[in-house]
C-alpha cells in the first residue's frame, strides 16, 4: 500500500502511435494468406468468361486427370446447400436463389462455375484451366436504363422486366412544393459503378475436424459473427461448431462486408475432401466478383423560390444491383434516399427507387453506400440552381442549412440529426482558401482564357450505423473488459477493425477509464470463439457504437474495481488513477493488480459482489450520428488534352469529439483519395456482352501516391449527443465530401464554356471533348 | 537442375521448384510473409523486395516486384526482404518514420512502402529529402498516401549501419542458369544454340512482359531463355556520332549511364511505368514486345534510332521504322536478339516526349508522342519526326505530317497544316482506354501543345 500517485495525463484525444503499427512495419502480422496448415490443399475457382450463357456441358475430367488434383466440385455437388444470404428485405423484393456454384446458367462474367482443389496453387490453377466447360452465350444486358427498357434481354428469364423491386418514399407535401416553385431544377446525375480494390483480395481457409465435427473458418472480412451464423445457416451445421477468425484485414470499405459463395463453398470442400484447404482470391478475380459499389443513375427535380429558399426534392433512382443480392445490396438505394436532403431544411421529398438485375457482379456498400451517390446528387442541384438564379454557391447554402438552433432536426426522409453548426466548417474552409480573392482571381483567369474553377460541397453523412431497427441483422455493438489476475487488461470487441485502428482507440480508452498505462491493455478481436459475439466494423460505426459498449463496459467495471478498492483500503469511494485505487480523503492507494488479485483469489468479497472482474455490455444505440462538413477545391482544367490539375483541396470536416487526431486525419486522407479516385478517374466498365473492360489493375485506375493533392486538413467540433464519447464516426466523410467538390469545381471551370453539368469520372478524354464542342457533352 | 541465392544474408538452395513460380511465392514459402501478392502485374508494390546490384566498386539496394521474377532469376542474386530492415526489436529509421506519421493503416501495402522508402534512402546518388516519385510503384487504398509521404519527406542519409557497411563491398554478379526449363546463358553463342535447340522457347529480360503473361494469362512457356547474364546486351558507348544502348540494360542502368542524356530522356523517363518495372525493365523488352501503346518506340523513332539485331548468322542492322511489323509483330527472326540500340549524334536540338493517360502519368498510354526537331536560324524546320503510339496498331512516324513542314518556318499555320494531314493520315483504334476521334485530337492537339510551349519559353 502506498500513498499519493500523480494523476496522469489522459490518452484520449491524443495522436497516440498504432499499437498495431511494429507488426504491420516488420512484416510479421499474419494475413490469410500467410496462413499454413499441414496437409492444406489449395482451390481455384472456373469462372464464367460470358456475361450470360446457358451451360451445355461442364467435363471435369481433364481437371481430374493433372497432378496434384484432389477434386473438382461443380454446381451439381451443391445444389441442396443453402444460398448466398441477402439479409436486405423489401417489400416484393424479387430474390433470385443464389446458389454456391452456377447450375444451368451463368449470370455475369466471374460467375463461380466449378471448383478445382490441388496440393498446391499453381497445379490447381493449370488444372482449372482444363476444366470444359461449353457455353451457350446468350444476349446479356449490363445497362441498368437499357435492361429495364422494352426488349431488352431478361437477366433471370422469371422476371423479364429485369425489375427486383420498386421501393416508393415521400415525406412532406412534395406536389405542393413543386406547385409553389418559381425555380425547378432537372438533372440526371450518374455515380459510377466503382471497384472497391481492398489491396488484400478476399480469402478463405477452412479446416475440419472430424473428430468434433467442427470446424474453423479463417476469413478476410469485416463481420466475423454474422459470418458464422449466414454460413452455418447454409451448410445446415450447428453455429456453436463453427468458428470464424479474421486474421489481419488487408483493407474492407464495405467489400468484405459480406458473405459470399466462396465461404461456403470453402468450408464444404475441407469437409468433403478432409483436408484443410486454402482459397485466395487473384486480383482479377477481385474485379470479376467481388462486390462493386454504386452503379446509381438519379434524375433530381429540385424546387425553389427565387430568393434560393429550396422547397423539395424529387428523386428518381435508377439502381444497378447487378445479377444477384449479395448481403446488402438492394438497401444501399434505400440509404441513398434517406440522405437526399443532405444538410437543408427543406422539408418535402418525394422518392422512387428501381432496383434492376443485369449481368454484372453485384453491387453493394462501398465507402459511403448510398450516402455519396445522394450527397454528390443534392450539391449538384445546389450548384445548378445557384448558377440558375445566379447566386454564390455558398449564399444559397448558409441560407438553407438546418439552424443550429433547429436540432435534434427530423428530415422529410424519417430521420432525426442529432447535432450539428453546418456553417462552421464552410466558413472555416471559406476563410483558409481566402474566397473573395480566389474569385478575383478567377475572373483574372477567365480573362486569360484560362479554365479555373472553384468547388464547394458540404455534406452530411450517416453514420454509427446504427439502430438496430434500421439494420437487417442488429444495430448494437458489444464489448467485454477482462481485469487479468495479474491486473493486465483484455479488451474484447465485437467490432472487427482492419485499419481503423481501433486496437489504439479502444486502448486508450481503457487506459484513460482504467486509469492504467495503455501498455496494460489487449485489445482483442475477430474471433468468434474467442469474443462475444458482434455486429462488425463498417458504416463507421467501430468507434461511435463499438467504442460507446466499451464505454458502459468500461463503467460497471469501474464500479466493481471500486467496490473491491474501498474494501481494501476500508474506505466508502475510490478513485481510479495511476495504476490504483485512491482514497481522495487520506491519499491511500492500493495497486490495480493488487485488487485484481483480490477480486480473483476472493477470500473475501465486497457485499453482494462476485468474484472476477469481468463485464461484457452490448450497447442499441439511440439513433445514427450524423457528421458533416464542407470540401472546397481549386481545379485548372488543360484546354488541349482535358487534364484535370488540382491547385487546392481544403477539407473542414465536423465529426464530433476525436479520440485520435493521427488516426482521424488518416481517415479523411485515405477518404478523399477515394473521392478523389471516383470523381476522377475510376469507373467499371462493362461493355454489351458482359465483359468487365476494366479488369485489371492497368485499366482500371486508383490514386497514386504522386497524384494526390495536398489536402489541407482541419475540423470544427461538434460532439454528438448520441454516444456518450461524443464522437460521430469520420470513415467515410473524405469519400462523401470530395467528389461534388470536385465536379463542382470542374464544371465551374467550363462554366464559361455554358456547361452545366459533368458525369464522373471526369476523364482528361469527357473533358477535352466538352471543350472541343464547346460545353456540349 | 538446382541453384542458389542469397535471401537476407544466408544461402537459400533452390531445387525442384517449377521454373514460373515467381519470386515471391518462394520467398512467403520460406516463411517470409512480409511481402505480399496485391496483384501478381506488377501495379501494387506490395511484393516488393531488395536486389543487390552494382553501382561503381560497391552496391545499391534496388527496389523490385517480386511477383514479376521467376524464381530462377534469383538465382546467384543476393535479396533483401522487409523482415531484415528492423535491427533485433528496433525499427529501421524509414519504419520508425511510418509510426510516427500513421503511415500504416491496414497494413497491407505497408511492407512494400517500406521496401521501396528504405532503397531511397540509401540510394547512393540521393540528395535533399526522400521524393515521393520513389514511391510511385506501390499502391495504398487505405491512407491517402499523405501520411506516407510525410513519413518519407523525415528522411535524411541514413546512419552508418550493416546496410552501408554492405553497399562498401560490390555486388554478386549473376552467371549460367539451368533449371528445369529456365535457361540463362553467359554468352550470345551457346544463347543461339539453345534458342536453335528450343524452338518454341520464349526469351525473357526484365520479365516485367514476360512474367504478366505467366501470372495473369496462364501461359505456360516450354522453355524460358535469360538474357539477362549476356554482356553483350548490356553495353553502353557514347562516340561523336552516335549512342549505343545495350538492350538488356535496364531503364535505371542506363539513366545512370547515360550521363549526356537529352532533356527529352528525362522527361520520358518518370512517366514510364514506376521505379519498381523501370529498375527491370530493358529497352530491349520494350522495343520487342512492340505494344502499339508502348512509350520506348514513340521517343526512339523520333530520335532516328537503329536497332542491331544479332543471330546465329551474324548482326544486321535496321531502322527503328523498319522494325514493327504489325500488331504486336516485329522483324526479329526466331532465333534473333535485339543486341543494342543505335541513337545518331548529334540529337535533334529541339525534343519533348508527351503521353496522355488516365492519370497523366506512369500509366498505360491513350497516346504518347515525341517531337524532334532541328530549327535553323531563321526559324525555317531542317529535320521534322512526329512520332506516336497509340493511333495505329504499331508505334509509328507521322512521315506525311513531316513532310509539309520541312522547309517551312515552324509557325502555327505549319502546325495545322501538319494536323490536318493528321486528319487524312492517322487512323487510330477505338477502345475502352480512349476512342478513335479522341486519339486523333490528341495526336493533333500534343504538336499544338508542343509548339505553344515553345512560345512560352521563347517569350520567358
Ligand atoms: C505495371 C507495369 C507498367 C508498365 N508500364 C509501361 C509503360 O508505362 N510504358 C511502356 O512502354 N511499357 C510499360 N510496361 C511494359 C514493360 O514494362 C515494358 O515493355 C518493358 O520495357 C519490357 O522489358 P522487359 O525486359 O521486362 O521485357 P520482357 O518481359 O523480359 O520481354 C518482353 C518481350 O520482349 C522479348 N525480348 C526481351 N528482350 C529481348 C531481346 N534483347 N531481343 C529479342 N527479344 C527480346 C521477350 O521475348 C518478350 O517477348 C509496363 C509493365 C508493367 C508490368
Ligand atoms: S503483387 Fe502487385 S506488384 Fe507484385
Ligand atoms: S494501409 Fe491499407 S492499403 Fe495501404
Amino acid at each position: 500500500m502506498a500513498t499519493t500517485v500523480s494523476k496522469p495525463d489522459l490518452l484520449v484525444g491524443k495522436s497516440i502511435r498504432r499499437r498495431e503499427d511494429p507488426r504491420l512495419l516488420t512484416g510479421t502480422a499474419i494475413y490469410l494468406d500467410d496462413i499454413k496448415m499441414p496437409g492444406m490443399h489449395h482451390a481455384c475457382i472456373v469462372r464464367s468468361p460470358h456475361g450470360a450463357a446457358r451451360i451445355k456441358s461442364i467435363n471435369t475430367k481433364p481437371a481430374l486427370d493433372r497432378p496434384g488434383v484432389a477434386a473438382v466440385f461443380t454446381g451439381a455437388d451443391i445444389a441442396s446447400l443453402g444460398a448466398v444470404p441477402c439479409a436486405a428485405s423489401l417489400p416484393g423484393l424479387r430474390v433470385p436463389h443464389h446458389h454456391l456454384l452456377a447450375q444451368d446458367r451463368v449470370y455475369y462474367q466471374g460467375h463461380p462455375v466449378a471448383v478445382v482443389v490441388a496440393t498446391d496453387r499453381y497445379l490447381a490453377a493449370d488444372a482449372a484451366d482444363a476444366v470444359e466447360v461449353e457455353y451457350e452465350p446468350l444476349p446479356a444486358v449490363t445497362d441498368p436504363e437499357k435492361a429495364i427498357a422494352a426488349g431488352a434481354p431478361a437477366v433471370h428469364p422469371e422476371w423479364a422486366d429485369n425489375i427486383a423491386f420498386t421501393f416508393h418514399q415521400e415525406g412532406g407535401d412534395t406536389a405542393q412544393a413543386f406547385r409553389d416553385a418559381e425555380v425547378i431544377v432537372k438533372q440526371r446525375i450518374t455515380s459510377q459503378r466503382l471497384i472497391p480494390v481492398a489491396l488484400e483480395t478476399r480469402g478463405v481457409v477452412a479446416d475440419w475436424r472430424p473428430g468434433e465435427k467442427s470446424l474453423t473458418l479463417f476469413s478476410s472480412t469485416q463481420i466475423p459473427h454474422l459470418m458464422r451464423s449466414l454460413v452455418a445457416g447454409i451448410l445446415g451445421m450447428p453455429e456453436n461448431l463453427l468458428r470464424v477468425i479474421t486474421p489481419e484485414v488487408g483493407g474492407g470499405f464495405g467489400s468484405k462486408l459480406n458473405v459470399y459463395a466462396e465461404e461456403a463453398l470453402m468450408a464444404f470442400i475441407a469437409k468433403r475432401i478432409n483436408k484443410p484447404v486454402k482459397w485466395v482470391e487473384s486480383r482479377r478475380e477481385n474485379f470479376q466478383a467481388t462486390i462493386h459499389g454504386r452503379g446509381h443513375v438519379d434524375y433530381f427535380e429540385l424546387a425553389a423560390k427565387r430568393d434560393g429558399t429550396m422547397l423539395g426534392l424529387k428523386l428518381k433512382l435508377i439502381a444497378d444491383l447487378g445479377a444477384y443480392h449479395q448481403l446488402l445490396t438492394p438497401a444501399i438505394p434505400t440509404l441513398s434516399v434517406l440522405m437526399m436532403p443532405g444538410l437543408y431544411r427543406f422539408k418535402n421529398v418525394t422518392a422512387d427507387i428501381v432496383g434492376v438485375f443485369t449481368n454484372c457482379v453485384p453491387t453493394d456498400a462501398y465507402r459511403g453506400a448510398g450516402r455519396p451517390e445522394a450527397t454528390h446528387g443534392i450539391e449538384r442541384m445546389v450548384d445548378m440552381l445557384a448558377r440558375e438564379l445566379n447566386m454564390d454557391p455558398v449564399e444559397l447554402r448558409l441560407k438553407n442549412f438546418v439552424g443550429n438552433d433547429e436540432f435534434p432536426f427530423p428530415t422529410a426522409t424519417g430521420l432525426s440529426y442529432d447535432s450539428g453548426n453546418y456553417a462552421a466548417p464552410l466558413k472555416q474552409a471559406l476563410a483558409q482558401a481566402g474566397y473573395p480573392e480566389l474569385r478575383t482571381e478567377q475572373a483574372q483567369a477567365r480573362k486569360e482564357g484560362r479554365l479555373m474553377g472553384i468547388g464547394i460541397a458540404t455534406y452530411g453523412e450517416i453514420c454509427a450505423l446504427g439502430p438496430s431497427a434500421a439494420l437487417p441483422a442488429g444495430g448494437w455493438e458489444s464489448a467485454t473488459v477482462k481485469i487479468e489476475p495479474s491486473g493486465k487488461v483484455t479488451v474484447m470487441t465485437g467490432a472487427s477493425p482492419h485499419g481503423q485502428g481501433e486496437e489504439t482507440t479502444f486502448a486508450q480508452m481503457a487506459a484513460d477509464a482504467l486509469g492504467v498505462g495503455i501498455d496494460d491493455v489487449l485489445v482483442v478481436h475477430g474471433d468468434t470463439a474467442v469474443v462475444q459475439y458482434g455486429i462488425g466494423t463498417f458504416g463507421s460505426r467501430g468507434t461511435a457504437v463499438g467504442g460507446a459498449a466499451l464505454f458502459y463496459a468500461l463503467e460497471e467495471l469501474k464500479a466493481k474495481v471500486r467496490k473491491f478498492g474501498a474494501m481494501m483500503l476500508d474506505t466508502d469511494s475510490v478513485t481510479l488513477s495511476g495504476g490504483a485505487c485512491v482514497d481522495e480523503k487520506t491519499g491511500k492507494s492500493i495497486s490495480f493488480a493488487e485488487v485484481a488479485a483480490a477480486a480473483y483469489h476472493a477470500k473475501k468479497l465486497p457485499p453482494n459482489t462476485e468474484p472476477g472482474l469481468v463485464s461484457t455490455h452490448f450497447w442499441e444505440p439511440p439513433n445514427f450520428t450524423f457528421p458533416f462538413g464542407a470540401h472546397l477545391v481549386v481545379t485548372e482544367v488543360d484546354r488541349e488534352t482535358g487534364n484535370i490539375e488540382i491547385k487546392r483541396y481544403i477539407a473542414v470536416d465536423d465529426c464530433g469529439k476525436i479520440i485520435n487526431p493521427l488516426l482521424v486525419a488518416g481517415q479523411v486522407h485515405g477518404g478523399v483519395a477515394q473521392g478523389l479516385g471516383q470523381a476522377l478517374w475510376e469507373q467499371a466498365v462493362y461493355d454489351d456482352t458482359g465483359q468487365l473492360l476494366t479488369g485489371e489493375l492497368t485499366d482500371y485506375a486508383i490514386p497514386k501516391a504522386h497524384f494526390m493533392p495536398w489536402i489541407e486538413s482541419s475540423h470544427t467540433c461538434t460532439p454528438s449527443p448520441v454516444n456518450p464519447m461524443g464522437v460521430k464516426g469520420v470513415g467515410e466523410a473524405g469519400t462523401i465530401g470530395c467528389s461534388p467538390a470536385v465536379v463542382n469545381s470542374v464544371v465551374d471551370a467550363l462554366a464559361p464554356l455554358g456547361v452545366r453539368h459533368i458525369d464522373m469520372p471526369l476523364t482528361p478524354e469527357k473533358i477535352w471533348k466538352m471543350i472541343a464542342q464547346g460545353g456540349q457533352a | 537442375m538446382a541453384f542458389d541465392f542469397t535471401l537476407n544474408g544466408r544461402k537459400v538452395h533452390v531445387a525442384g521448384v517449377p521454373p514460373q513460380t515467381t519470386l515471391l511465392d518462394f520467398i512467403r514459402g520460406q516463411g517470409l510473409t512480409g511481402a505480399k501478392e496485391g496483384c501478381a502485374e506488377g501495379e501494387c508494390g506490395a511484393c516488393t523486395v531488395l536486389l543487390v546490384k552494382a553501382n561503381g566498386s560497391g552496391s545499391a539496394f534496388v527496389p523490385v516486384n517480386s511477383c514479376l521474377m521467376f524464381l530462377p532469376m534469383a538465382a546467384g542474386q543476393e535479396i533483401y526482404t522487409v523482415e531484415a530492415l528492423a535491427n533485433g526489436g528496433r525499427l529501421a529509421e524509414c519504419q520508425q518514420a511510418m509510426v510516427d506519421q500513421g503511415g500504416s493503416q491496414c497494413g497491407y501495402c505497408t511492407p512494400g512502402f517500406v521496401v521501396s522508402m528504405f532503397a531511397e534512402q540509401y540510394r547512393p546518388e540521393r540528395s535533399g529529402p526522400c521524393d515521393v516519385h520513389a514511391l510511385s510503384g506501390n499502391l495504398c487504398r487505405c491512407t491517402g498516401y499523405r501520411p506516407i509521404a510525410d513519413a518519407a519527406a523525415t528522411l535524411g542519409a541514413p546512419a552508418a549501419d550493416r546496410f552501408t557497411e554492405r553497399m562498401q563491398r560490390p555486388a554478386p554478379s549473376i552467371g549460367a542458369v539451368n533449371h528445369g526449363g529456365f535457361l540463362r546463358p553467359t554468352t550470345l553463342a551457346e544463347c543461339f544454340a539453345l534458342l536453335a535447340a528450343h524452338p518454341g522457347a520464349r526469351k525473357v529480360a526484365g520479365g516485367t512482359d514476360v512474367a504478366v503473361e505467366s501470372n495473369l494469362r496462364g501461359r505456360r512457356f516450354d522453355a524460358l531463355i535469360s538474357l539477362e547474364a549476356l554482356e553483350e546486351l548490356r553495353v553502353f558507348r557514347a562516340s561523336a556520332n552516335e549512342i549505343e544502348i545495350g538492350a538488356g540494360l535496364t531503364l535505371t542502368e542506363i539513366s545512370a549511364r547515360w550521363t549526356a542524356a537529352p532533356a527529352v530522356w528525362h522527361e520520358w523517363l518518370p512517366l514510364f511505368a514506376s521505379p519498381l518495372i523501370r529498375n527491370r525493365a530493358t529497352l530491349g523488352g520494350n522495343l520487342a514486345t512492340a505494344s502499339p501503346i508502348g512509350d520506348g518506340p514513340p521517343l526512339l523513332l523520333a530520335l532516328d534510332a537503329r536497332v542491331r539485331i544479332a543471330g546465329p548468322q551474324g548482326e544486321r542492322m535496321l531502322p527503328l521504322d523498319q522494325f514493327f511489323r504489325g500488331y504486336r509483330q516485329t522483324a526479329l527472326q526466331p532465333g534473333e536478339l535485339l543486341l543494342s540500340v543505335i541513337v545518331p549524334e548529334p540529337l535533334p536540338a529541339l525534343a519533348r516526349f508527351y503521353k496522355a493517360a488516365k492519370r497523366r502519368m506512369d500509366d498505360i498510354s491513350t497516346v504518347a508522342a515525341c517531337f524532334a526537331f532541328d530549327i535553323d536560324d531563321r526559324g525555317v524546320v531542317r529535320r521534322a519526326r512526329m512520332a506516336y503510339g497509340g493511333v495505329a496498331a504499331i508505334p509509328l512516324r507521322a512521315v506525311e505530317a513531316e513532310e509539309t513542314i520541312v522547309g517551312a518556318r515552324w509557325n502555327e499555320s505549319a502546325v495545322h497544316r501538319a494536323q490536318d494531314v493528321m486528319e487524312r493520315t492517322l487512323r487510330p483504334i477505338s477502345d475502352h482506354r480512349g476512342s478513335a476521334a479522341y486519339r486523333l485530337a490528341l495526336a493533333q492537339n500534343l504538336l499544338e501543345k508542343f509548339w505553344w510551349e515553345q512560345q512560352a519559353e521563347a517569350a520567358a
